[in-house]
């Protein structure tokens, strides 16, 4: 499965364990069915960042594919 | 534009690959064998192969010796490079390198609706398989009898162009001698690989961009698509004894 | 296959006819036409030239070689006694069913009475031809073969007989027959009194080719009871619509130019190719289209509704996948002005409505369709806005009011203003209060369980008050009350202004803009009464009275009914927009919902107690709750957004709790209590996306107190996300010394691991 991120990953940082994120593997699910994706994540507590273009495009048209026709 | 564009050969159909090989993938496919129950060592052919995932997964998951053909020598190649000793043919489904009475089974996965002249197509299927032999398609078909026309317009080879109804698949099948068995709507398939494909992109539009050679036609296929309702089957159709 | 013919299209209208008639080369030529009688092109102009319009299929369309196979072979063997009309289409449609078909010929050749007819006007060959698709289907033909032996005994070598002999013979066989010495046959399945022998046809009516299509229809139509017979189903069941029946199909002729008939240059060779497309091209192609005029959300999915009617059935029976008529079910604003408007009364509300509740039930109703919606009921029925109580110093009612959940949230000033209204001039009646909403949400999401637990709470509610009659602003309330509390006593406010007289300082002040047109609310379509009491106020204040093309019970909804705004948000803007541009007139409605819709479209909109409550009347700010704004500055208001709404229910409440029952409310959320800083292109935004304050507040809550948020070195903000139930909500904001700013707020259902959870 590919993602494209963006060429600049963006500054974001878990506040918490004061770690950047780093790129992993990420099962985002729907109705039952799991979606693979590359996220950027937090090594340590496993906070993950999703921005803003991949819910309002991506996620949006696959919640509606899988919810209606 | 002259030549028409072929989805099925596009980078994006083609990345969407592992297990969701077509609607339903392997998991379609071993629903459809075991309502079949072919003995191991059962000769199969699955026409419009791909880079035979399938063949590979009948050979070593359910022991049949099996044979795929396709006409894209492009696909065969993927095929080959991932295991060079898949017996794959490049083939046309109208024109079968075979003998009559051959195969105990035909698989046509998501392949039936790209084939250019599916009734010679299936006077083949009818000729390679021996008398009892079954013949296994899964297709998208066309859920809206009033969007066919306007589909069948659209300047692509797709299934999705070529989608017929149900009535016109199962009377086609039987035009050719077979009689048919079984009828199985998988419409969820569809939309959850029409998921996986939208999510292997990065939008819908990315994918339309992608598939199609211009925006303004890509806008009219999905136009044209949507209206006709596409769904997915899977079809069991058995020679009739003589 | 008119159109195919208007369009030039021969060979595709060549097809469609020979789907219908068996014989397409003999009746496009001899039909003796009975349909245009009954053409409505006649009313303007003449009747469609049908039969030349056939013959032109046939002469000029391209026949497919595509052979009509037969199915698989069914047992039974059929003997066809009469090779004429009717007896051939009996063979013809029993050989394709698969059936073992004999037909036995007195004469020496097919054809019956069809030989008859002038060889000009049909040529041997069109009848040879068309009868060799007969023999093709393997049908076994005996000619000069009359039957000199008893039905009886020939009913031993065959499981079913159809006698199509014609008028030109006395043969009556072992039969019985009417008074007139007709065969005795059933109208509709054509049965004699022998069991196996159906007769048809000719012999009839005993009039030599009275009627071929006539002839040829009743062997089509014994064929059926013949197939029926054999496979043992019941021979009478669901054939009302065989033959010829009157259609309750309704045609607008309003506006249709008469055109005569197109005549063929030559009549012996029928028409030329440019001739039949003119002809087919008269044809008006009868389709009732009124509630498609009428409707943009019928006229937006483009087709006719008893098609509807049938893909929402089928979506609803197909029990794998296949949602596809979801958007289509839940787009329609329920309001019922097609079922007002269609001659025969189909109602698509209450197909609609039925197929949300099957969704439901089903479980297969989409989780984002009304979502949003029930959410904000849910709200409305908690404590923050829920609330009853009777009068103080009472521990009964005798009414109460209930001013539903959207007034509340619009204008809760006006709340207050009835209230205080309500309790000066219903002098000899305990007036209590009841804020909630009613569940009429529920109901439009087909959410029938919810809806029912909602009605049994405020049931039990008016019990423990002690039965108040309950008096609604709200036209929804009103008929959730009226259908599905029937035990409950209502009245509506408007009949009370009506009855009672509006506040003294009502209508006193001379209005800058004399003429209004008023909006029914779509839920008031048949309260005639309700309706009257609303013009009679608005008369009385000094208005001009503009009626909108469609009111009362031709009124249009404001996208508000059914949900359609939440479902359907593109579909939503464009029924505004068409409602607002019936009249240039500021609109005055008695409904919250419509009045914010218009206004948010930028129609100039004031809801009634607009007109009765206002700073342009002297003595109004004395009134509880009286408004700051005149009536000029109400019609041009925007509604409040949908965070704004619950605010004002919230404040609406506690602010009575505290005035009239002098109560303070307590408990409220820790998250609650948080400040947030939004700019106005945010909240825009936000409105948009239908993100709350309370949401956003939730999300910060739940990070500042978990510590689990993101940081952005560069510029300092926070991003955290929240997933209070099925929503995942990311707020991007900055904690500074008097609240958090907000900059930014998105989100999605999917699913992500580690969400935060509700604790």
């Amino acid at each position: 499965m590919t993602e494209q991120q963006p060429a600049e990953p963006p500054p974001w940082m878990c506040a918490n364990c004061n770690l950047p994120l780093g790129l992993s593997k990420v099962d985002v699910g729907y109705l039952g069915n799991a979606f693979p994706v590359d996220l950027l994540k937090c090594p340590n507590c496993g906070l993950v960042f999703i921005p803003e273009d991949l819910a309002l495009g991506k996620m949006a048209d696959v919640e509606k594919q899988l919810e209606d026709k | 534009m002259t030549t028409r564009s072929r989805i099925y050969e596009q980078q994006a159909m083609r990345d969407v690959a592992g297990d969701m090989i077509r609607p339903g993938g392997l998991a379609l496919t071993d629903h459809a064998l075991a309502y079949c129950g072919l003995p191991a060592g059962a000769q199969v052919l699955d026409v419009g192969c791909g880079p035979g995932a399938s063949v590979e997964h009948l050979i070593a998951q359910h022991h049949l010796s099996a044979l795929g053909v396709d006409p894209s020598a492009l696909l065969l190649r993927d095929g080959r490079r991932r295991t060079d000793s898949l017996p794959l043919v490049q083939s046309l489904g109208e024109h079968l390198p075979f003998a009559t009475n051959s195969f105990d089974a035909i698989l046509t996965e998501c392949s039936l609706s790209v084939i250019k002249d599916p009734d010679m197509a299936l006077t083949e299927f009818r000729r390679v398989l021996r008398n009892n032999g079954y013949l296994v398609l899964s297709d998208i078909y066309a859920r809206n009898p009033h969007g066919v026309a306007a589909l069948r317009n659209l300047n692509i080879d797709s299934c999705l162009s070529g989608a017929m109804l149900q009535d016109e698949v199962t009377n086609m099948v039987r035009r050719h001698g077979f009689v048919v068995t079984l009828w199985e709507d998988h419409t969820e398939a569809l939309k959850v690989f029409t998921a996986r494909l939208i999510w292997s992109q990065e939008s819908i539009q990315q994918l339309w961009r992608r598939t199609l050679p211009s925006c303004a036609e890509a806008s009219d296929v999905q136009t044209a698509i949507a209206h006709s309702r596409p769904g997915y089957y899977v079809l069991i159709a058995q020679t009739a004894g003589v | 296959m008119l159109i195919e013919i208007a369009k030039g299209d021969f060979t595709a209208a060549l097809r469609q006819y020979k789907k219908t008639v068996p014989f397409p080369g003999i009746i496009s030529r001899i039909c003796d036409q009975p349909c245009q009688d009954v053409c409505k092109r006649a009313e303007a102009g003449d009747a469609i030239a049908i039969r030349n319009l056939e013959r032109a299929c046939v002469d000029i369309g391209e026949s497919s070689s595509e052979k009509s196979r037969p199915l698989p072979k069914r047992g039974g063997k059929i003997a066809v006694i009469g090779g004429g009309v009717s007896g051939l289409t009996a063979a013809y449609d029993l050989a394709r069913k698969g059936y073992a078909v004999t037909i036995i010929e007195a004469d020496s050749r097919l054809g019956g009475s069809l030989w008859k007819v002038d060889r000009d006007f049909l040529p041997a060959k069109t009848i040879e031809d068309d009868v060799n698709a007969v023999i093709k289907l393997g049908v076994v033909i005996r000619l000069n073969t009359p039957i000199n032996q008893e039905l009886h005994d020939l009913r031993r070598d065959f499981n079913a007989i159809y006698v199509a002999i014609g008028a030109h013979t006395v043969e009556r066989f072992d039969l019985d027959q009417d008074e007139y010495g007709f065969v005795k046959v059933d109208a509709v399945t054509f049965a004699t009194s022998m069991d196996g022998v159906f007769a048809g046809g000719g012999l009839r009516w005993g009039k030599e080719m009275h009627s071929a299509i006539t002839s040829i229809s009743e062997g089509r139509r014994a064929a059926i009871s013949i197939d029926r017979y054999l496979q043992k189903v019941s021979l009478t069941a669901s054939r009302i619509n065989e033959g010829t029946y009157p259609s309750c199909l309704y045609t607008n002729m309003q506006g249709i130019e008469p055109h005569p008939v197109i005549d063929a240059n030559d009549h012996q060779q029928g028409y030329e190719w440019n001739e039949a497309i003119q002809e087919a091209k008269r044809c008006l192609q009868c389709e009732c289209m009124e509630c498609v005029k009428a409707c943009e959300y019928l006229k937006q999915f483009e087709r006719y509704p008893k098609r509807y009617v049938r893909e929402i059935y089928n979506n609803l029976s197909i029990v794998k996948g296949t949602r596809h008529a979801n958007t289509f079910i839940n787009s329609c604003s329920l309001c019922g002005l097609c079922g007002e408007i269609c001659p025969e009364h189909l109602d698509m509300a209450s197909v609609n409505l039925t197929a949300r509740r099957e969704m439901v039930e089903q479980n297969r109703m989409p989780p984002s369709a009304f979502d949003f919606a029930l959410r904000d009921m849910q709200f409305s029925n908690s404590d923050k806005f829920e609330l009853a109580r009777n009068r103080p110093g009472t521990d009964m009612s005798d009414t109460v009011f209930f001013p539903g959940c959207q007034l509340s949230a619009s204008s809760p000033d006006h709340v207050e203003s009835v209230y205080a209204y309500l309790n000066n001039h219903l002098t000899d009646s305990r007036v209590g209060l009841m804020l909630g909403c009613c569940g009429a949400p529920a109901n439009w999401a087909g959410q029938s369980a919810l809806f029912e637990s909602t009605l049994a709470a405020w049931r039990t509610q008016l019990q423990a008050m002690g039965n108040p009659k309950v008096i609604l602003p709200c036209s929804s309330c009103y008929q959730v009350f009226k259908n599905h509390m029937p035990g409950v006593e209502i009245v509506s406010l408007w009949e009370i202004y009506d009855q009672c007289g509006l506040p003294a300082f009502a209508g006193t002040v001379e209005p800058a803009n004399c003429a209004i047109a008023i909006h029914d609310p779509c839920t008031t379509r048949y309260e005639t009464s309700i309706q009257d009491s609303v013009r009679r106020i608005v008369q009385r204040m000094g208005y001009q009275i503009e009626e909108l093309p469609l009111s009362r019970e031709r009124t249009e909804c404001c996208s508000y009914g059914g949900l359609m705004w939440l479902s359907n948000r593109e579909l939503a803007h464009k029924v505004i927009q068409r409602r607002v541009a019936a009249s240039q007139a500021d609109y005055v409605t008695y409904c919250a919902m419509c009045r914010d819709f218009f206004a948010s479209h930028g129609k100039r909109a004031l809801h009634l107690l607009d007109l009765i409550y206002n700073r342009d009347t002297p003595g109004v700010s004395e009134i509880p709750g009286a408004s700051a704004q005149t009536t000029d500055e109400r019609a041009a208001r925007r509604g409040p957004g949908y965070s704004q709404r619950h605010e004002n229910r919230a404040r609406l409440k506690r602010k009575l709790l505290k005035t009239i029952w002098g109560e303070e409310m307590d408990g409220a959320q820790a998250y609650e209590s948080i400040r947030l800083i939004i700019a106005d292109e945010v909240r825009v935004k936000l409105e948009q996306r239908l993100i709350l304050t309370e949401d956003i507040q939730r999300v910060i809550e739940y990070a500042e107190r978990t510590g689990r948020r993101l940081l952005n070195q560069g510029t300092g903000h926070t991003l955290a996300y929240f997933k209070p139930t099925s929503v995942t909500y990311w707020v991007e904001y900055l904690r500074q010394a008097d609240g958090f700013a907000i900059y930014n707020a998105y989100s999605h259902r999917m699913e992500v691991p580690g969400s935060g959870q509700l604790s």
